[in-house]
């Protein structure tokens, strides 16, 4: 009886959670398929109007061109950046290595609007008033954290003994590094890469403050629009990332499964 | 890989840090300068002025107190139900359940926090499904205010946070041996002592950590207040964006963020140095035993 009473306590705990954390994302998703400009719940009658409406907007347009941009820039740059700092934090012993831990890891812990500011005072100094160029300096710094600390929690893995085999059989260091290093490091660079996707498509609190007329990212031109405007058309692009996150979450449960993805955090 | 490529291997690396910590350099530097009319400038003399302003003013110091303490209990909450949706995560002999709750979890943690904000507008919203609802059930007679308050503003925060904490405790709650817990059930203990008396000791280290990590995202929490809060919510980060661009005042704006970074380092080292005092006590009672 006490046992039957705590399944069912724990079961609807459970799927009270499951309907707090899903509940944002279904109810936006039926939002953008309802006919009405004002969400009613049934929804009366679905339709695609607001698809349209989301792909025909300028806006919209350049500022998802914008952003593939930025991530187009600042993911392999910053993996790239994160794979040879993590290769030398692992490999190389050198005095004040912990310090050097520690600072990698210091944008972290900044708030992202103090990061914004600072950004902004440097980029004001150096006059660069390029948007895009100033949201891809510091998306990498900004990123480099989370892509580091994936890799690192994989380097603890590697095997090194296959790397000094593959060189005693005649293997060049990069030969060696990139054919059995660098595939063990998979998880670790998935994981680091869908961070720092993500990081670079959803940030507001740093982007906010480097954006200009030319260049503005998703989530801006979102906050914008749901200021100016009570339509579901933000619902639409709210959806298309959900999607987008669902296929990354998908893709990476194949390739190296989910749990990995929670110890690399 | 010889000794003389890593020094190379870390450039890209020191470049970064050497922008991130540049631009706190220039920025500390503008703290202390003085604006100047017209757009977002700055003149001389140095002085400390901004930073005597901000902490003489009391609605800015009230602004301080009401994020810290608004961050703690956005912290409680997170580990009050974070923690159970873990154990859940890592102990139920259901597959299909560890599963749904992983991937809700891991796509609440991937979708954006603009779309979440914005979900949570719809749901909570005077004529929103969660008002709807209520009214059908007959709980209430009239709309209930959801949103453009504090009780919208932390909904959706916790909803942001739910997922850091519950997958870092996630990790460490996997890796107690489900062996332990039987073994206190064989002697006796009954579920719910075996859960307190056991389990979760074990994994304080984790939850000091994602406590840590969810306190340091909602003391900067930004986009929430802004679009949930209504103008109504404003916390420090809302703040410092508005002494840029409603007041144009870059200095003021920049020894602002200082004394929140500053406040904002302490509480987290204070988190550490918690996390350092468990481990070690626990290390000291091991060692005695």
């Amino acid at each position: 009886m006490n046992r039957l009473a705590s399944h069912t306590l724990w079961t609807l705990f459970g799927a009270a959670m499951l309907a707090f954390l899903l509940a944002p994302t279904l109810f936006t998703l039926l939002y953008s398929f309802s006919e009405a400009r004002y969400f009613s719940f049934p929804v009366q009658s679905y339709s695609l109007r607001w698809y349209v409406a989301f792909f025909s907007a300028a806006k919209f347009q350049k500022a998802a061109i914008e952003t593939g941009l930025l991530a187009l820039i600042v993911v392999p740059c910053c993996l790239t950046a994160a794979l040879c700092t993590s290769h030398a934090v692992a490999r190389w012993e050198f005095p004040g290595r912990r310090l050097v831990d520690a600072l990698i890891l210091s944008p972290l812990i900044v708030p992202g609007v103090v990061t914004g500011v600072a950004f902004l005072s440097l980029f004001r100094i150096l006059h660069q008033d390029i948007g895009l160029v100033r949201m891809a300096i510091a998306m990498m710094v900004v990123c480099l954290p989370y892509a580091v600390r994936a890799l690192a929690a994989n380097y603890g893995g590697v095997d090194r003994s296959t790397e000094e085999a593959a060189r005693d059989l005649g293997a060049g260091p990069l030969q060696a590094y990139l054919k059995v290093t660098l595939p063990q490091l998979k998880p670790g660079l998935l994981a680091g890469g869908v961070f720092v996707l993500v990081e670079v498509i959803d940030n507001f609190a740093v982007n906010v403050f480097l954006v200009d007329l030319d260049s503005n990212t998703l989530p801006i031109v979102a906050y914008q629009h749901i200021r100016d405007f009570d339509d579901p058309v933000v619902a639409v692009m709210s959806t298309l990332l959900s999607a987008l996150a669902l296929t990354l979450v998908v893709v990476f449960n194949r390739m190296v499964g989910l749990e990995k993805l929670s110890q690399s955090r | 890989m010889r000794g003389g490529a890593m020094p190379l291997l870390m450039l890209p690396m020191a470049v970064l840090m050497a922008l991130f910590f540049g631009a706190f350099a220039v920025f500390g530097f503008v703290s202390f300068l003085q604006p100047a009319s017209g757009m977002p400038g700055y003149q001389g003399p140095l002085g400390l002025s901004n930073y005597l302003r901000f902490l003489t003013d009391p609605a800015a110091l009230a602004i301080l107190g009401e994020t810290i303490v608004f961050a703690i209990v956005v912290t409680l909450a997170s580990i009050l139900l974070g923690y159970p949706l873990a154990y859940i995560m890592a102990r139920s002999p259901y597959r299909v359940v560890r599963s749904l709750l992983l991937g809700a979890l891991v796509l609440t943690f991937l979708s954006g926090s603009i779309n979440r904000a914005y979900g949570w507008l719809i749901l909570l919203g005077r004529r929103g499904v969660v008002n709807d609802a209520l009214l059908a059930l007959g709980l209430v007679d009239r709309p209930v205010a959801l949103v453009y308050n504090w009780t919208g503003v932390f909904i959706a925060l916790l909803h942001f946070t739910l997922p850091y904490f519950a997958l870092t405790v996630f990790g460490s709650i996997r890796s107690v041996p489900v062996q332990v817990e039987e073994a206190a059930r064989d002697l006796g203990a009954g579920p719910l002592s075996t859960f307190f008396r056991i389990t979760v000791p074990i994994t304080v280290p984790a939850i000091i950590s994602g406590a840590a990590l969810v306190f340091s995202l909602a003391i900067s929490a930004f986009a929430f207040p802004l679009l949930l809060g209504g103008g109504r919510v404003r916390l420090i980060s809302n703040y410092i964006y508005d002494q840029l661009f409603v007041a144009f005042n870059l200095p003021f704006a920049a020894a602002s963020s200082t004394i929140f970074l500053v406040v904002a380092i302490a509480t987290l080292c204070a988190f550490f140095w918690l996390e350092g005092a468990v481990t070690r006590r626990r290390a000291a009672k091991r060692g005695a035993a």
